[in-house]
C-alpha cells in the first residue's frame, strides 16, 4: 500500500485521514457552538468535555496529518488551473490542517487558565499548562472563537473549491479525494 | 525582415558538432519554457532548421505524451523535450522521463537536478542528452554524469538560473576548457544575429535561445505576456532569488518586475500562458532574459531562426542591423 503522498496521487491514509478529520470537525463544531448557546449546567458540562475529548483524539490525528501534509509532495492538480488559485487552495488546505493542531492546543490553554480540567474517557485528565489567570483564559477563549470562525470560512472556501471543480469544471478533483485513481 | 531559410539549404550538412549530435541543420535551440513551448512552437523551430523544445515542467505524463505526439504529428525533423525536477516531487520527474524513453524525442535537456542515475538510461535509449548549467563545478558535475551537449547559462537568461552570476561570454570559454571535445552552446541574453557572432567569437558550438521565441507567433505565451517582451527595453529585466511559481524559495530567476502598487501577487516570478486570464501577465512578474531591448515585434518562429542563422553565416557588412552603426564608424 502507498505509505505517503506522491506528486502522482494521494495515498489511501490521507484520503481516509482527510474524511476522518472532516467528520470529527463538524461534530466538533456542533458540539462547540452548542456548548456557547448552552446555559451552565450539567448538560454543557457534558458537551464540554465531549467536545475535550474529541479534540484531544482529533489533535493527535491532526498533527499527524499535518506532518504527513508538510513531508511529501502534493499530487498535481488535476487539469490547467490557474496558478494564482494553485497557489490559494494548497495554502488554504495547509491552514485547514494546522487548525486541528492549535485549536485543540488553545482550548486546552483556555480551559488550564479557568482552573478546569480536561477530562479524557477512563479517569485521565490531563494536567494544567498554566496556572488559573482570568486574563489568560479571556485571550485563549478570544482566540479560539477567531480560530473557529477563520477554520470555518476556510473550510468553506474549500468546499467551493471542490464543488467548483466537481460541477462547474467537471473533472476528478473531488473523486479523486474519494479514492478514485487518477492517471496523470 | 529575415529571409526564409531555403529548403536547398535545409538539406545541406548539419553545422557543427551540435547540430550533428541532434540531427538538425542549424545549432539554434528553442529553450525549453514550461507552458509556453508547446508543439506548435517546438515544431515550428525544428521544421525551419533548428531544434525546438517542448517545456516539459509541471506537463504531468500524460499530456507530456501527448504533446510528444502532438509535435511528431506537426513535424518529422527531430526535436526535444525539456524536464526540470522542481514540481511534484521525484515519482512525478521519473513518471515523466519514463514517457521520453517510452516515444524517444530526439534530444532530451535537463537543468536543476541530479542526474546522475538518469542520463546512462536516456543514452541507452539512444537520446541525446543536454544539461544547462550555470557554473564551471555543475558542468564538471555534467560531464561526470555523461552529458553529450553543455548549455553556458549565463545570468543574462530569462527564467530561472542556477545559483551566481556569471555572464555568458565568460561562462562559454570556461566550459570550452573543460568539455572534453563536448559542445557548449551559449544561452542568456541571445536574440540575434550579432549576439550569435559574439558567443561564437568567445567558442561557443549553437546557442540557446528562450525569450526571443516567447515573443513568436507559436508560443503559448500570453498575448500580453509577448507585448510585455516587446515593449520592454534593456534596463527592464530584474535578477531575483525570491518566490516564483512552483520552485523553491530562493531560486534565482529573471524577470520583468512588476511595479504596479497594492498587487502582491508581483513578488511572484511565472510565465503567464494564454489559457491564464490577462490578470496573470497583468500582475505577475514575467520571466524574460536581457535580450528584451532587441525584440521588437512578435514574429513566426522561423524569422527568429532565421535572423540567429544569419550569425553563423561568414561575415558581411550589414548581415546583422546591429553590426551596420559599428562598421560605418570604423569606416
Amino acid at each position: 500500500m502507498q505509505m505517503r503522498d506522491t506528486g502522482l496521487g494521494f495515498s489511501p491514509i490521507t484520503i481516509g485521514l482527510h474524511w476522518l478529520i472532516a467528520a470529527a470537525v463538524a461534530v466538533m463544531a456542533w458540539l462547540g457552538l452548542s456548548a456557547g448557546q448552552t446555559d451552565a449546567g450539567a448538560a454543557k458540562a457534558e458537551l464540554v468535555a465531549m467536545h475535550s475529548t474529541l479534540g484531544t483524539a482529533l489533535f493527535v490525528v491532526a498533527a499527524y496529518r499535518l506532518w504527513a501534509r508538510l513531508t511529501s509532495y502534493h499530487p498535481l492538480p488535476v487539469g490547467t488551473p490557474n496558478p494564482i488559485e494553485v497557489m490559494i487552495s494548497r495554502s488554504v488546505a495547509v491552514a485547514l490542517a494546522l487548525a486541528p493542531v492549535l485549536l485543540p492546543l488553545d482550548g486546552w490553554l483556555a480551559m488550564s487558565a479557568a482552573g478546569d480540567v480536561v477530562r479524557l474517557p477512563g479517569g485521565i485528565a490531563l494536567p494544567a499548562i498554566v496556572a488559573p489567570n482570568p486574563e489568560v483564559e479571556y485571550f485563549a477563549r478570544l482566540l479560539h472563537k477567531i480560530g473557529a470562525y477563520a477554520f470555518l470560512a476556510g473550510l468553506a472556501l474549500h468546499i467551493f473549491g471542490a464543488m467548483k471543480n466537481h460541477f462547474v469544471l467537471k473533472n476528478d478533483t473531488l473523486k479523486r479525494m474519494l479514492g478514485k485513481r487518477v492517471e496523470l | 525582415m529575415m529571409q526564409p531559410i531555403q529548403q536547398d539549404d535545409m538539406h545541406a550538412a548539419p553545422m557543427g558538432p551540435a547540430a550533428a549530435l541532434c540531427g538538425i541543420r542549424y545549432p539554434v535551440f528553442q529553450a525549453g519554457m514550461a507552458g509556453i513551448s508547446g508543439p506548435a512552437l517546438t515544431a515550428a523551430v525544428s521544421n525551419a532548421g533548428g531544434l525546438g523544445h517542448l517545456g516539459g515542467l509541471r506537463l504531468p505524463p500524460l499530456a507530456l505524451r501527448k504533446w510528444i505526439r502532438e509535435t511528431r504529428a506537426l513535424t518529422d525533423k527531430p526535436f526535444g523535450v525539456n524536464i526540470v525536477p522542481s514540481f511534484g516531487g521525484p515519482e512525478v520527474f521519473e513518471a515523466q522521463f519514463r514517457v521520453i524513453l517510452e516515444e524517444k524525442p530526439r534530444v532530451v535537456s535537463l537543468f536543476y537536478g541530479d542526474f546522475a542515475e538518469m542520463i546512462p538510461r536516456a543514452k541507452a535509449a539512444g537520446i541525446t542528452v543536454i544539461v544547462q548549467v550555470g557554473s564551471v563545478a555543475l558542468a564538471r558535475q555534467a560531464i561526470a554524469w555523461g552529458a553529450d551537449i553543455l548549455v553556458a547559462q549565463g545570468a543574462e537568461g530569462g527564467g530561472h538560473l542556477n545559483r551566481g552570476t556569471i555572464g555568458v561570454l565568460s561562462l562559454v570559454p570556461a566550459f570550452v576548457e573543460i568539455a572534453e571535445g563536448r559542445p557548449v552552446l551559449a544561452a542568456g541574453g541571445i536574440t540575434d544575429c550579432a549576439d550569435v557572432r559574439a558567443v561564437l567569437e568567445v567558442g561557443a558550438a549553437g546557442v540557446w535561445v528562450g525569450t526571443a521565441f516567447v515573443a513568436s507567433d507559436e508560443s503559448l505565451a500570453h498575448d500580453l505576456y509577448k507585448q510585455k517582451i516587446v515593449e520592454a527595453t534593456i534596463d527592464d529585466t530584474e535578477y531575483r532569488t525570491g518566490y516564483s511559481f512552483g520552485w523553491k524559495f530562493g531560486t534565482p530567476h529573471r524577470v520583468i518586475p512588476n511595479r504596479k502598487k497594492w498587487n502582491p501577487i508581483k513578488y511572484v516570478g511565472g510565465g503567464a500562458r494564454v489559457i491564464d486570464k490577462p490578470e496573470m501577465a497583468e500582475k505577475l512578474s514575467l520571466y524574460a532574459g536581457q535580450g528584451v531591448g532587441k525584440i521588437h515585434g512578435i514574429v513566426p518562429a522561423a524569422e527568429r531562426v532565421a535572423e540567429l542563422v544569419a550569425g553563423f553565416s561568414s561575415w558581411r557588412a550589414g548581415d546583422c542591423r546591429t553590426a551596420a552603426p559599428l562598421l560605418q564608424a570604423v569606416a
